[in-house]
């Protein structure tokens, strides 16, 4: 095939290279490598031959990788200018054809020298990645000493771990995955080895949980060389959104009896008298009448009062509970607990929870045991997760449109990779109705039609509550199917499995769409029968989520066909008000409610509806981007100083220099070890203090725009002065300990109490916003100046055009007679 | 302790290299506005700017804006000014347009706008600098030594030069938002005023030697410019502060940031704007009268009424500034909407009903509004009295004078908190042994 972009794409692309997106389309650098890769003969060596030249090799990176970043080393460094890129992928394409049996594909390879790069992949379905990304952990192993391949869920870890492993161990790298149901044994050996395959969230809470230790066999060791990221728009991008939060339980349970009276006091409220939801379906808040019932539901004085609060704050937490989320949508209701589901992947998420009372709320909705809110002890964003590493790298089959947001945000390029076989997936126009009804109803007829010629078919739902209707509809009309939600997630590996088989119906929530491999069963006859058809039920936030689900269908040259059943009241367009933007002859409800509205200017209202929301979720990571700097700056430095209290017991200067006083008795290790427990109990508490300010100032941080301030500034500064302050605080306490210990020469230095670490620890998912979007005034100073000579242009063309007489100055007329 | 910051500002690399960064295109720009356009006869026309010494007419008005780019024919001559016009002329097509509002909002949207911006901005160069072009040619009617080069020729290369420069200087600014420190199309404008301070402080020296003005009196001037200084750093970092509760933070744990979430209301909420409002309004009509009034008597009369050192020119212009004061805090800090703002997200005022909240905040409002706008109006009419009283150099009093100082003190200000920011973000670098942390995407 041809290594040239073609002439379509090189005005498509080089048009966008202009306008500053960060696309590549050249494979020219990357085909080079992998060239001179094929000119190594390595058919001929025995296995033995293979291992011992990938141990020379690993040794040999390692030192240009050292000497590159001016460290020496005992081996040699290679000077073939791209750190023996090329010879490592022919030895890692050596072992794929040994130890899978599999050849790779020259597209695969290319990816896989990308990926050495550092840059995105951006590969197909089916199109092989994870062979790829093992040709690049191997490389990325050997020069950094570790990688980490990220993958988007626990099954896949495990799975890609072990079917790669033959590779790996041929080129003696040694290769483990961690997931959710290890234990720290298990997790400090995983770490371990040269290749780990995990998720972004069992690394993120491996390393807050080591965060929190206080002995260092607690640890679990995961360390930050390099990473290959699969599915990178997904977690670089959409959940980098998500911070992942550590929390405990900080003893503050018992108000059980509040947030039942909240909730009982919101069940009577009724929307737009009592309580208004906004425009993007976020906030919810009382009415000045809601204000007037609950105050006399709850015989409490109005919120402005101190006193009533806290039972406010409860309300407005019930109020969230009860109109913004709902059951079977946001959470699932499973043995007596709300457990809630992960927007983005469909699946129900172990052990997360929702802020600030929102849980507890919705467990008194639906009527279970509330729990404790508890007190956050740690948290990072995906984003500065990704960015301890030094290195890192991604694949996705949707990376063109986030491509500026990459570059942006991780100043990661972009590179596209060909398909291997030319895609025979069909795609066809949206078919819109207006109803709900309506569209599933015309879905079920599609089912109905489709499965009796016996097509594969694979519905994508928004929810487990439509994917319920959805089935009690099939099951009306007598077809057999699938069912796979959060819910009854144990059925997925079988559910998949059989997806692509003749006569298939599955029905399924966003379980089903990135990273499901569907193949389609042996029956020679399902090619012809179009292979399997894709049906989405909805549309996403981003249209990335959209091209994923239709990605099911078509894999490696197959053919496929996909389609999208939206209605109008679906809650995405619903949200934006869709409806008011359609044309007058749309004025109310159409004559025919069940029928497919054919119109273009529907369908591109419905495109547009969703590059709007895909628009303003990039606003608000934008934001929590730059609100987050400051506090990961300090979450850093805090790191630090503790890393070297845990676990060399170093402390800083004030302290040390306290400890080692002129008169004072040498300190006991004992005592230095007594030492580091009360520091790193004050830190934690600090830092969970800390984290608890950001959060409030955040929320009210918008309102400085009222003085023409800038919101982020502010709030670096607030945050950087209440945190040197604290900072001093615990250093001054813990030198006052030094002190009395340096003098008694022992860890006797008066009593302190360690508090009780919490007993039981969860994570929060938060979607977050940017706080208040307050925009006061859209004019800004110098801005107004212009408006003066806004005017002028007119004014001297129409002078210099003559029509105005151009009359001489005083001065000038005097200077001139006549 | 200044000296102290000083030495951070550079002891941080980061910091270090965003100022340098700064600075460097500063410079450039500066060597710009010295650079005339093809064909231009920058002595000629000097002399002809000499003799006919406008007062605050709006060439002086586009110059200060210039940083004297205009007087000089430079390639810079439109400044940022085509820029600033499309971005306003852009904010109210937003308003106008919803189609337009709703493209803004899509994904990727706002770097569209930014696009349209940039485009909108070379036609009003292109359009600018034609009407500049017909100005240099009407100059040459009565001036011929000031082109040196045909008309048409002239009018090709000026107008691809000006329109140029203008493009590159809206990129400079961009740059230096970018990848320097604080905002840079403010900075350019800002550099373009110091920059003229040594001339004017020569103007001053000269009158001295020639005798017009008493070196006394000079030196007290200058004293009183300190005052002035002061005076609008005061006013511009003066707020009184109302503090909100959020209802989310009362929840399950102590509330922290209590003290830091307020409104601020500043003592001067509309900064510059009456001042520039007020001064555009008076002057224009001025402009017309003066160039229309040939034959009319009852223009040149209204033309010599509202002359700039008269009496009525400055009454209407402490009006319209008390006005424009009022009318701008109205449009930007709108009682109702911040009320409805702060309801939305679960806030209250401690203490007051929440149905109360427009009344109290208005009554807040109202009472800050009229004391800001007579400083602001004090401020703005220094240079008439200084010019007046003491018989300055007008480049000088129109330095010293409203516009320029809170334009200064507004640009200085933003860009030391930007400082600041960055400072405060890298408070702890170097203070831990294992050194620096890595700083990725700032």
């Amino acid at each position: 095939m041809s290594r040239k972009p073609s002439v379509r794409d090189s005005l498509r692309f080089g048009f966008k290279r202009f306008t500053g997106t960060p696309i590549e389309i050249d494979l020219k650098p990357y085909a080079d490598v992998v060239a001179e890769a094929r000119l190594a003969d390595l058919c001929g060596l025995g296995d033995g031959a293979i291992l011992e030249r990938a141990r020379t090799l690993r040794a040999a990176i390692a030192a240009s990788a050292d000497a590159s970043a001016g460290r020496t080393s005992g081996s040699a460094p290679l000077r073939d200018g791209r750190g023996g890129m090329a010879a490592c992928i022919a030895l890692a394409a050596e072992a794929c054809r040994r130890g899978l049996g599999l050849e790779p594909y020259e597209e695969q390879l290319i990816a896989a020298s990308a990926m050495c790069s550092g840059k995105v992949a951006q590969m197909q379905t089916g199109e092989g990645k994870t062979l790829a990304a093992a040709v690049a952990a191997a490389y990325c192993a050997m020069r950094d000493g570790g990688a980490h391949v990220i993958t988007a869920n626990d099954y896949l870890a495990g799975r890609d771990a072990e079917w790669m492993r033959p590779i790996y161990e041929r080129l003696g790298l040694t290769v483990a995955s961690v997931r959710s149901a290890d234990r720290l044994v298990e997790r400090r050996a995983s770490y371990g080895a040269d290749v780990v395959y995990l998720t972004a969230r069992e690394l993120g809470f491996d390393y807050l949980r080591d965060g929190m230790a206080y002995r260092t066999d607690r640890l679990s060791l995961a360390v930050f060389r390099s990473a290959i990221v699969d599915e990178a728009d997904s977690i670089l991008i959409d959940e980098a959104r998500v911070p992942l939060v550590i929390a405990g339980d900080d003893g503050s349970g018992g108000r059980g009896a509040d947030v039942a009276a909240a909730d009982r006091a919101v069940r009577s409220l009724s929307e737009t008298v009592d309580y208004a939801v906004d425009a993007e379906g976020r906030k919810v808040s009382l009415t000045l009448e809601g204000q007037r019932k609950v105050e006399a539901a709850l015989g409490v004085g109005g919120m402005h009062e101190p006193e009533a609060a806290p039972l406010f704050a409860r309300v407005h937490a019930a109020l969230h509970a009860h109109r913004l989320l709902s059951r079977d949508v946001d959470y699932v209701v499973i043995d007596g607990e709300a457990r809630l589901v992960d927007a983005f992947t469909g699946r129900v998420a172990d052990g997360r929870k929702w802020p600030w009372g929102i849980q507890a709320a919705v467990e008194a909705k639906e009527g279970l045991e509330t729990g404790s809110e508890g007190r956050i002890y740690g948290s990072i964003t995906t984003q500065h997760l990704m960015e301890l590493y030094p290195r890192i790298a991604a694949m996705t089959a949707t990376a063109e449109p986030a491509a500026p947001e990459l570059s942006e945000a991780y100043g990661m390029g972009t590179v596209i990779i060909p398909p291997v076989r030319p895609s025979r997936r069909r795609d066809e126009p949206d078919e819109v109705f207006w109803s709900r009804q309506a569209k599933l109803e015309a879905v079920a007829a599609e089912i109905s039609s489709e499965h009796g010629r016996g097509r594969p078919v694979l519905v994508g739902t928004a929810s487990v509550l439509e994917s319920e209707e959805l089935a009690a509809r099939l099951d009306e009309a007598g077809i057999p199917y699938a069912l796979l939600n959060a819910k009854n997630d144990e059925a997925e590996a079988a559910s998949i499995a059989a997806a692509g088989r003749r006569g298939a119906v599955t029905i399924s929530t966003n379980m089903a769409g990135r990273g499901t491999d569907i193949r389609l069963g042996p029956d020679p006859e399902l090619p012809g029968l179009g292979g399997l058809y894709v049906i989405g039920t909805n549309k996403h936030e981003s249209r990335r989520i959209d091209d994923q689900l239709r990605g099911r269908a078509g894999r490696q040259g197959d053919p496929g066909l996909t389609r999208f059943f939206v209605s109008l009241e679906d809650e995405l367009f619903a949200r934006y008000g869709v409806r008011d933007f359609l044309p007058e002859r749309y004025g109310s409800r159409p004559e025919r409610e069940d029928g497919p509205i054919d119109d273009p200017v529907v369908r591109r209202e419905i495109n547009r509806a969703q590059a709007i929301i895909a628009g303003e979720n990039a606003k608000i990571r934008s934001a929590l981007r730059k609100y987050s700097m400051i506090v990961e700056y300090d979450r850093r430095y805090v790191r630090q100083l503790r890393d070297a209290a845990l676990v060399a017991m170093e402390f800083p200067e004030p302290v040390e220099a306290a400890l080692s006083r002129d008169g004072g008795r040498p300190v006991v290790e004992a005592a230095r070890k007594e030492l580091a427990r009360r520091f790193l109990s004050r830190l934690d508490d600090a830092w969970a203090d800390h984290l608890a300010l950001a959060e409030d100032v955040r929320e009210g941080i918008g309102l400085r725009r009222c003085a023409g301030e800038d919101p982020e500034l502010e709030f670096i500064g607030t945050l950087a002065e209440a945190f040197e302050s604290r900072m001093r605080e615990l250093v001054d306490a813990t030198v006052l300990d030094a002190g009395a210990m340096a003098e008694a020469g022992s860890a006797a230095a008066g009593r302190y109490e360690v508090p009780p670490r919490p007993a039981t620890t969860w994570t929060y998912a938060v979607e977050e916003d940017a706080g208040p979007a307050f925009k006061p005034g859209a004019l800004s100073d110098i801005g107004a100046a212009a408006l003066g000579p806004l005017a002028l242009p007119l004014f001297l063309i129409a002078r210099a055009a003559g029509s105005i007489p151009r009359r001489e100055r005083k001065g000038e007329r005097r200077g001139r007679p006549g | 302790m200044a000296g102290n910051a000083l030495t951070d500002v550079f002891r941080i690399k980061e910091l270090r290299e965003r100022i340098l960064y700064t600075l460097t295109w500063l410079v450039v720009f500066r060597i710009g506005a010295f650079l005339p356009i093809p064909g231009i006869n920058a002595g000629a026309l000097k002399s002809y700017f000499a003799s006919v010494s406008s007062q605050g007419g709006i060439t002086d008005y586009l110059d200060f804006f210039a940083g004297g780019a205009f007087k000089n024919f430079s390639v810079f001559m439109l400044g940022v000014m085509p820029y600033i016009s499309t971005q306003i002329i852009m904010q109210l097509l937003l308003v106008v347009f919803p189609s337009l509002k709703k493209m803004a909002e899509e994904e990727g949207g706002r770097k569209k706008i930014a696009l349209y911006t940039r485009l909108g901005a070379i036609l009003v160069a292109v359009l600018q600098s034609f009407a500049l072009v017909a100005y240099a040619k009407n100059i040459a009617k009565t001036h011929p030594d000031v082109l040196m080069i045909s008309p048409q020729a002239y009018t090709l290369l000026a107008m691809l030069t000006v329109t140029t420069g203008t493009m590159f200087l809206i990129w400079i600014g961009e740059q230096i938002t970018k990848r320097g420190i604080g905002n840079g199309i403010s900075l350019i404008i800002f550099a373009g005023i110091v920059a003229r301070l040594p001339n004017a402080l020569y103007a001053l020296f000269s009158k001295m030697v020639s005798g017009e003005v008493n070196p006394v009196v000079a030196i007290f001037v200058l004293l009183l410019f300190v005052a002035v200084v002061v005076l609008v750093i005061f006013e511009q970092q003066g707020q009184r502060k109302i503090p909100v509760n959020y209802a989310k933070r009362v929840v399950g744990r102590k509330m922290y940031g209590a003290q830091n979430t307020y409104i601020p209301f500043k003592i001067n909420p509309s900064g510059v704007i009456p001042v520039i409002f007020a001064s555009s309004l008076l002057t224009f009509p001025l402009q017309i009268a003066q160039s229309l009034g040939g034959g009319a008597k009852w223009l040149r009369d209204f033309a010599y009424f509202l002359r700039p050192e008269g009496w009525w020119y400055n009454i209407f212009y402490i009006l319209f500034i008390v006005f424009f004061a009022y009318f701008y805090t109205q449009v930007s800090l709108n009682p109702q909407e911040i009320s409805k703002n702060i309801r939305e997200n679960g806030g209250s005022i401690p203490g007051i009903r929440s149905e109360k909240m427009e009344e109290y905040l208005s009554k807040i409002l109202n009472r800050i509004v009229l004391p800001g706008a007579l400083y602001l109006a004090l401020i703005a009419l220094i240079p008439t009295i200084v010019q007046r009283v003491f018989n300055f150099p007008s480049e000088l009093s129109y330095l010293l004078g409203g516009t320029s100082l809170l334009i200064l003190v507004g640009v200085d200000l933003d860009t030391m908190s930007q400082v600041e920011a960055q400072l405060k973000m890298h408070h702890h670098d170097g203070l831990t042994k294992r050194g620096h942390i890595k700083s990725r995407n700032l």
